[in-house]
């Protein structure tokens, strides 16, 4: 009996180390499992002794209007409910021979492909709700336009709405009243109209090309008054074609 | 006395022109990557970022897309120089970041794809700030596990181990119980 019993004392010591010795493998490779593989972003091919170092890049530089917009004239600019208001610099700065008297091709918001891109880019643009306390100035308020030439900006039905603030002619309302532009994405909205057109602020931009583009804010009437602070984000993505 | 007046209204007035005419950009290099990996492999890649403004920037390091939650970033911020013109590849003052991606668990051949975001700050003071951003392309195929315990997450990983740890305390309970001649009944209570 007492041998039994010192057998079954054995067979437990034997099972717990076995169990010991599993959980440390299972352990030690949890925690411990190295980071075997570094790769760099250059692609670097090597045969015999020819080497390839191809390196690819985007880059976008903003004016420094772009980054820091404000609505209305003035330093401490009121707004009126009811009103569609320029950005501040939507008609200042200077972008071509021809336009420079017409005085509507003037806008200090830009921003330009760098010249060393090795992609054409697309360019989206996204923001957040203009708020001031628990109160919101939804970000739909806010309207973009860019130039013709490289923003290339076009609502679902095609057509293309860029840099014509009163909107362009309309057989059934007239010149000049068919304002619709491009209103700001938020971002994570799902309304595939806004996603097309987040997409489309400019496509294929060729290295060292630039956009210029205006914003409008729309004030609705009721809106709680206040100095609301809203943010955008344009980014730049290599072309996928 | 006069002429120092007269420079110093010039110079800021230059310092004023130059602030006005400013500009903030930031690249990343490469635009895009493709790679392969096996699920839970935890693998690194280093990106380039550079500064294309004219004026210091603040960087910040961001995933997008089915990237988000999968990867990490060291270091997740950074400032950056304007690089010299005229700009060219390789970056004179960029900078290194790596990115730590770890392949989630995938039964089959799937592809992942995000972006690597780095965005330049905001201005501060403006009622509407913008912040620029450029983005990588990543795209990851992820191979079913190399091992049979690949096939498990790390939470699944964790309980089984706090059922086998759990195991070995009844076993050493009961062994330390069975040598001091302790045992457990189940006793119907006598009124």
């Amino acid at each position: 009996m007492f041998r039994l019993i010192e057998k079954k004392g054995y067979v437990s010591i034997v099972l717990i180390l076995a169990i010991f010795i599993t959980l440390g493998f299972i352990l030690g490779y949890t925690l411990f499992k190295g980071n075997s593989n570094m790769i760099t972003g250059a692609a670097t091919s090597t045969v015999g002794n020819l080497t390839a170092n191809v390196v690819t890049a985007v880059a976008c530089t903003w004016s420094n209007a772009a980054l820091n917009v404000s609505f209305g004239e003035g330093i401490a600019q009121s707004l009126s409910q009811g009103s569609i208001y320029n950005a501040s610099k939507n008609y200042e700065g200077y972008i071509g021979a021809g336009a420079q008297n017409a005085g509507i091709n003037w806008t200090l918001y830009n921003v330009t492909a760098d010249v060393t891109n090795t992609d054409s880019i697309n360019i989206s643009i996204k923001g957040s709700h203009l708020l001031i306390g628990i109160n919101t100035l939804g970000i739909s308020n806010v309207t973009w336009m860019t130039n013709e030439t490289n923003g290339n900006a076009t609502d679902a039905a095609g057509n293309t709405h860029n840099f014509t603030y009163l909107g362009s002619f309309n057989s059934t309302i007239g010149p000049g009243q068919n304002f619709e532009g491009f209103n700001l994405t938020l971002i994570n909205d799902g309304d595939p109209k806004l996603a097309l057109r987040n997409r489309n602020f400019s496509n294929q931009l060729a290295a060292g090309s630039t956009v210029w583009f205006r914003f409008w804010l729309h004030v609705p009437r009721g809106q709680i008054g206040g100095r609301y602070v809203g943010n955008y984000t344009q980014t730049c993505t290599a072309a996928t074609t | 006395m006069v002429m120092n007046k007269i420079l110093f209204i010039v110079g800021m007035f230059l310092v004023c022109i130059s602030l006005v005419s400013a500009s903030i950009g930031v690249g990343i290099s490469p635009s895009k990557v493709l790679d392969q990996v096996v699920s839970k492999q935890e693998k690194n890649y280093t990106f380039t970022i550079y500064n294309t403004g004219d004026i210091p920037v603040l960087i910040k390091m961001s995933a997008s897309d089915e990237l988000e939650g999968k990867v990490r970033f060291y270091p997740e911020e950074l400032s950056l120089l304007p690089e010299p013109e005229p700009h060219r590849l390789p970056p004179v003052n960029g900078k290194d970041i790596i990115v730590t991606v770890k392949a989630p668990v995938s039964h089959d051949l799937k592809k992942i794809t995000g972006h690597i975001v780095a965005t330049a700050g905001a201005a501060p003071g403006s009622s509407f700030g913008g912040s620029g951003a450029v983005a990588s392309r990543f795209e990851l195929m992820i191979g079913p596990p190399k091992y049979f315990w690949d096939y498990m997450t790390d939470k699944q990983i964790l309980l089984a181990n706090l059922v086998i740890l759990l195991i070995i305390i009844i076993f050493i309970a009961r062994w330390i119980m069975k040598k001091k001649g302790i045992h457990f009944a189940l006793v119907k209570e006598e009124e």
